[in-house]
């Protein structure tokens, strides 16, 4: 029985590039080639379009689009010889005066290869086009991401362009098992994605499910990472990060040591690292930079501040709207004498004061940085001066507030910071309503969560539940590296150990 | 066994899973029950019965390894269709009702130290939405979650520990001597004393789920539960002594007042932190057992519509038992009965047919 493709399906997929039923480029001859490319790529103002006669006489047409090709080597290298050349030579791919090209016989191919940047040929009589790769467009420098900063260590990071990204990580792992599977993804428009990950370490079955939930993938473009994150992660209702996400080369390379599998996207920096663990959001790659005592040390404070982000408030709502006995006497009156004129109860002072913060976060991020800087200091110190002093909020909830932002800050990972700023107002409001118990309640409705999470069907609350105590010594601290010997078991990588294997 | 996935669980979490379940509510008034039945000698009643469980774990994991089935199955290939199907539901109404007991309690001792204005439908929602999410995902996230009863556990023993000093440990002399008139009441004793240790029956539903050897941590679960309950008994009769241990109704949290440490002054809501999720996880297991039960004799009804039918049941029963004397009779009554019953004479019954009838491995 014919399957059924509803009606944008079917449009789309004559548009699609891998299709083989794309009209063929040549069928009627030269004139039907050009007049197909140029009806395909109208009111396209940046398509560049120059003929040439070749030695012996016959035309020639060289399209390309302009911004996408180095004209430098067009105009130096190949311009000139096309010219010059006889047409033997041209058919003689040893002799082409450029690294890549490529033989295209469909309309789609053709276009396609415009759009990454080639130039197409098109000859008289010939029963296809060659595609001279020329590309050359505007590129950012290599730099640090600024959101993942580094005291120590490499500086640089993942760029827009794919192939750079890729030759990034080929600079830090220069062996050939280092393998790169790319795909394409896009009904309307092709998006090129790379998956990345070391052939005697990675898991194929792991890499085939990847592989399988991207092949399911339904969007007209893919323009961000996190657009696959989405589409492709088990549970999508989560407010957590299921996949991690990393604009640094050196933090790819070592999760490529580590078994995952890293997905690159042509046209973004940023690039995801399958599969993820709750714990691996609180790794930062300067704690393996030194001394592993400090570096445990700052981990463990890391860890202290994702309790203090998620629960502090609440805590601090619950002791004193219900268990006000539970605070010793010597804290007790002076936290008593600070709300003495604050005429909201402490629930609404917290959400007053965290709604406030998050408003002063948007604003700086959104604005320039050194207007942000200003929002910064206006908002936390002006604002939260003004409002202990007219009596609105107590100056101790300025302080638990201030605490917590600070702590949210402290995680590593955007994502997972993104996370905890939002999971902790339902909590506060279970703390307001029922005390210590609700937070316990949301407490534990959160841990069940995690608990059930899983990150390409691994699970993500590992290594604590279930419990694999190989590889405790990169969670909550980071352990010598003598004795960092195991992979992370939710890798289930080919090769378990690192170095020469266990000893 | 489709849904295997999610509700297989290692050796280790079982440990935890069982620990868990028996400890987490039973401990609570369990010391006053001890006593009231053998007087300050009551922890021997307490060992005696975990010697008990320990055989019951015997006798059930010998049940399992024969059939490697749970026991809808066992029951099903030893009495045949209509028995087994007769003995499934009777065993999966004991399940409900302990689940049912387990939740009032739980209620119970919530209604005493937090929350005597809340309206009780409010309370018992309350309390059961992160069982029924718990049981949503499957038994692996039961088992993960349970791991964490072990920082309880911990808690535990470090009030014992630097409680030592305020005990009397002379009022457990003389060791071996009980008082005549007691030995009336050790019947009635060792029913209040069986809620305690009511859990190991869950094996009885989740031994086929263990990934690998179960029997090994069925003990070690068995011989930790029987190890701390006995000791924090007699810690009990030590700190209170035999009168005023039999007055308290918690004696758990009679202790837990007068925990103190330097700058925070009061232990009591940090200890209660730690320990509510652990009486959290023993409602848990016997509803998540009740569920697989009901899952397996029902299978073509949707996962999720029998929980929710099961735990509306539960929950309405306990707005039932919200007297504390009738809660505390119901519970005692069917503890003995879930105790005895279901964890060692069905197993043992089944045991002895499986051998006439030359059934299993």
């Amino acid at each position: 029985m014919r399957e059924r493709i509803p009606r944008r399906r079917r449009k789309v997929a004559a548009r699609s590039p891998e299709d083989s039923s794309s009209p063929e480029l040549f069928a009627g001859g030269y004139a039907a080639a050009l007049a197909r490319l140029e009806k395909e790529l109208r009111d396209c103002p940046d398509l560049v379009r120059r003929r040439l006669t070749l030695q012996g006489g016959k035309e020639a047409t060289l399209f390309f689009l302009d911004g996408l090709v180095d004209r430098d080597l067009l105009q130096r290298d190949l311009l000139g010889f096309l010219s010059a050349a006889p047409e033997a030579v041209l058919t003689d791919p040893s002799s082409l005066p450029v690294a890549e090209w490529k033989e295209e016989t469909t309309l789609a191919g053709a276009v396609e290869r415009l759009f990454y940047g080639f130039v197409l040929l098109v000859v008289e009589e010939w029963p296809y086009a060659l595609a001279f790769a020329l590309k050359g467009w505007k590129e950012r420098s290599l730099e640090e991401p600024q959101v993942e900063r580094n005291i120590r260590g490499a500086h640089e990071g993942f760029t827009e362009d794919l192939g750079t990204n890729m030759a990034l990580l080929r600079r830090r792992l220069r062996t050939p098992q280092l393998k790169f599977h790319l795909v394409k993804l896009g009904e309307r428009v092709s998006s090129r994605v790379c998956l990345a990950y070391l052939e005697d370490l990675a898991c194929p079955e792991l890499l085939d499910r990847l592989k399988g939930r991207l092949a399911r993938v339904d969007l007209d473009a893919v323009q961000f990472p996190s657009y696959l994150e989405q589409l492709t992660a088990e549970h999508p209702f989560s407010p957590f990060p299921q996949y991690e996400t990393t604009e640094r080369p050196d933090k790819a390379a070592a999760a490529l040591l580590e078994g995952r599998v890293v997905v690159l996207l042509d046209g973004a920096p940023g690039s995801l690292l399958i599969p993820a663990n709750f714990f691996q959001f609180f790794q930062a790659p300067d704690d393996y930079n030194m001394s592993w005592v400090v570096a445990s040390t700052i981990r463990f404070f890391r860890i202290l501040a994702v309790f203090l982000a998620i629960l502090l408030p609440s805590f601090y709502v619950a002791l004193l709207t219900f268990h006000y006995e539970a605070i010793p006497w010597s804290l007790l009156l002076p936290l008593v004498a600070a709300r003495t004129k604050v005429p909201l109860p402490p629930v609404m002072e917290a959400f007053f004061m965290a709604f406030i913060i998050e408003l002063i976060f948007e604003a700086a991020v959104r604005l320039p940085s050194y207007i942000g800087q200003v929002i910064g200091i206006v908002g936390g110190l002006v604002i939260g001066q003004a409002i202990v002093a007219a009596g609105i909020v107590s100056n101790v909830m300025v302080i638990i507030i201030g605490v917590t932002a600070v702590a949210n800050f402290a995680v590593p990972a955007h994502e997972m910071s993104l996370a905890m700023r939002f999971i902790r107002f339902p909590i506060m409001l279970l703390s307001a309503l029922f005390g210590i118990v609700g937070l316990l309640v949301g407490g534990s409705l959160l841990l069940t969560h995690l608990l059930g999470l899983e990150s390409l069907g691994q699970p993500y609350f590992s290594p604590l539940a279930p419990f694999r105590p190989e590889n405790l010594k990169d969670a909550f601290v980071r352990g010598p590296l003598t004795a960092q010997g195991p992979r992370p078991r939710v890798t289930r990588p080919l090769d378990p150990y690192r170095g020469k294997g266990r000893r | 066994m489709a849904d295997a996935p999610r509700h297989e669980i290692t050796p280790g979490q079982l440990v935890g899973f069982l620990i868990s379940s028996q400890l987490g509510l039973g401990i609570l008034g369990l010391p006053r029950y001890a006593v009231e039945g053998l007087g300050h000698a009551g922890w021997w009643l307490v060992l005696g019965l975990g010697l008990v469980s320990l055989a019951g774990i015997a006798l059930i994991t010998s049940l399992g390894g024969r059939f490697r089935a749970s026991i809808v199955g066992i029951n099903f290939t030893i009495l045949g269709k209509t028995g087994g199907f007769l003995a499934n539901l009777l065993v999966f109404l004991l399940f409900l009702a302990s689940s049912l007991t387990n939740l009032a309690v739980y209620l119970q001792t919530m209604r005493i130290f937090f929350f005597r204005e809340t309206p009780t439908w409010v309370l018992t929602a309350f309390l059961v939405a992160p069982t029924f999410y718990q049981i949503t995902k499957g038994l692996k996230v039961i088992a993960r979650f349970d791991t964490f009863v072990y920082l309880a556990l911990f808690f535990l023993l470090a009030m014992m520990a630097t409680n030592v000093a305020k005990a009397e440990w002379s009022f457990l002399f003389p060791l071996t001597r009980f008082r005549p008139e007691n030995l009336a009441g050790l019947a009635r004793a060792a029913m209040g004393v069986a809620f305690g240790f009511l859990g190991h029956e869950l094996l009885l539903v989740v031994y086929p789920w263990v990934e690998g050897e179960a029997r090994g941590p069925a003990f070690l679960a068995g011989g930790v539960t029987a190890l701390v309950l006995t000791s924090f008994t007699a810690f009990a009769v030590a700190f209170f002594g035999e009168p005023f241990l039999s007055k308290q109704v918690f004696p758990l949290l009679g202790i837990v007042r007068t925990w103190q440490a330097p700058v925070v002054d009061r232990l009591d809501i940090y200890f209660l932190m730690f320990w509510l999720p652990a009486m959290g996880a023993g409602f848990t297991a016997f509803l998540a057992a009740a569920q697989l039960i009901a899952a397996e004799l029902f299978p073509r009804l949707s996962y999720r519509l029998l929980l929710l039918l099961i735990s509306g049941l539960v929950s309405t029963g306990a707005l039932f038992l919200r007297d504390f004397d009738t809660a505390e009779s119901v519970v005692q009554m069917i503890a003995a009965v879930d105790f005895f019953g279901l964890g060692l004479a069905l197993p043992a019954l089944l045991l002895v047919l499986a051998r006439l009838k030359g059934l299993g491995k």
